[in-house]
């Protein structure tokens, strides 16, 4: 919300032909709104754009982009502005009303595992880029950089819901932005200038490595993904290559890819590094997928 | 392509043309040994001509 600029009057009204316009919001990408360096997350705009797949690839959790999937029944509503009204029926402006977002992730985006994802990020002061049914990116333009919208983070309130005899399994999702937040500073990146349609990124898969056991030379261990039944999580398959893994010898400080990997059965996996590695008894070694599109770490001490 | 791959095992080609074929055999002795000199040959081609050259 922004007050008079006493400086100014009135401001020119003409606009250009051709103007770019928003279309109906699709999906949000969530971001941190500050890096656990200080530096505030943004794209600068004054540079080359970034390649997009790394930012949601990016290693520090402060700087990633965490995309959604695309939203049914979205709704944006802004509240009524608040007046003070005399009673002569003077009325003076206090301030605008909060925008707000409802929306509901339908079908397979509305596991509980995604609920359980998303209220975490109640806790963590973020903003969101908007992505419309274009494929767009929206987001505040301020000091030559494009800056994700501010979210009143408390506000964050993902909701399961149940399938019915009419209705799909869903999870509806409700907050406000940020109440201070000038929507005058909204501009948005196209498809064609990033080429990229904002709509396809997707957020990456939380890997567990489950029963680590390293020695000196290897490292022992079966992976699965979040989804699945109780009984039976999804494997990690394929991550065959070494550079889809990375080992770190915590004691030593000392990174390393493996020498083979073996993948036996699906989703076992076994990473050998005897010539490359550097590993003693009473070491803590460190094992973390580098695959694209997936995260996940675990240690265990030899 | 930074792997030789045979059957299930990946190997690291950098880590195969740095050492021996006995050494390789010996680092990784969980994985059969055929498996092992079949990768580690892949992994260098040259080191193969001249051993065959000599002959």
């Amino acid at each position: 919300m922004i007050g008079c600029n006493c400086n100014v009057g009135l401001s020119n009204t003409g606009r250009p032909n051709c103007v770019p316009v928003f279309g109906i919001t699709s999906s949000f990408i969530m971001v941190p709104l500050f890096a656990n360096d200080g530096t505030k997350n943004g794209i600068d705009l004054s540079s080359a754009l970034p390649t997009w797949s790394d930012l949601i690839n990016e290693a520090d959790a402060s700087k990633r982009w965490f995309p959604l999937p695309a939203f049914e029944n979205v709704e944006l509503p802004k509240a009524d502005s608040q007046f003070e009204e005399a009673n002569s029926g003077r009325m003076v402006f206090l301030r605008q009303g909060k925008r707000s977002f409802a929306g509901e992730l339908w079908a397979e985006d509305s596991t509980p595992t995604l609920l359980g994802k998303l209220q975490g990020g109640r806790c963590v002061d973020f903003g969101m880029y908007i992505v419309d049914v274009n494929g767009n990116l929206i987001g505040s333009q301020e000091n030559g950089f494009l800056y994700p919208v501010p979210v009143d983070n408390p506000s964050f309130d993902p909701k399961f819901a149940f399938a019915t005899d009419s209705t799909t399994q869903k999870i509806m999702l409700g907050f406000d932005f940020d109440r201070l937040f000038d929507e005058s500073t909204m501009y948005m990146i196209t498809v064609e200038e990033a080429s990229q349609d904002f709509t396809k990124l997707e957020g990456l898969k939380d890997v567990n490595l489950i029963g680590l056991a390293c020695t000196t030379t290897q490292a022992s261990f079966s992976a699965k993904l979040d989804y699945g039944t109780a009984l039976n999580k999804i494997k990690y398959i394929g991550a065959t290559a070494t550079a889809d893994w990375s080992i770190t010898n915590v004691t030593q400080a000392v990174t390393f890819a493996p020498d083979t990997v073996t993948e036996n059965p699906d989703g076992t996996y076994v990473l050998n590094y005897a010539v490359s590695g550097t590993a003693t008894a009473g070491d803590v070694i460190e094992v973390s997928v580098a695959k694209l599109g997936f995260s996940g770490k675990a240690s265990d001490t030899i | 392509m930074s792997d030789v791959k045979v059957g299930k095992h990946s190997f690291r080609i950098k880590t195969l043309s740095s050492i021996t074929k006995e050494k390789a055999v010996e680092s990784f002795s969980t994985i059969n040994r055929a498996i092992v000199e079949r990768a580690w040959e892949i992994a260098n081609p040259k080191k193969m001509k001249i051993k065959k050259g000599a002959l």
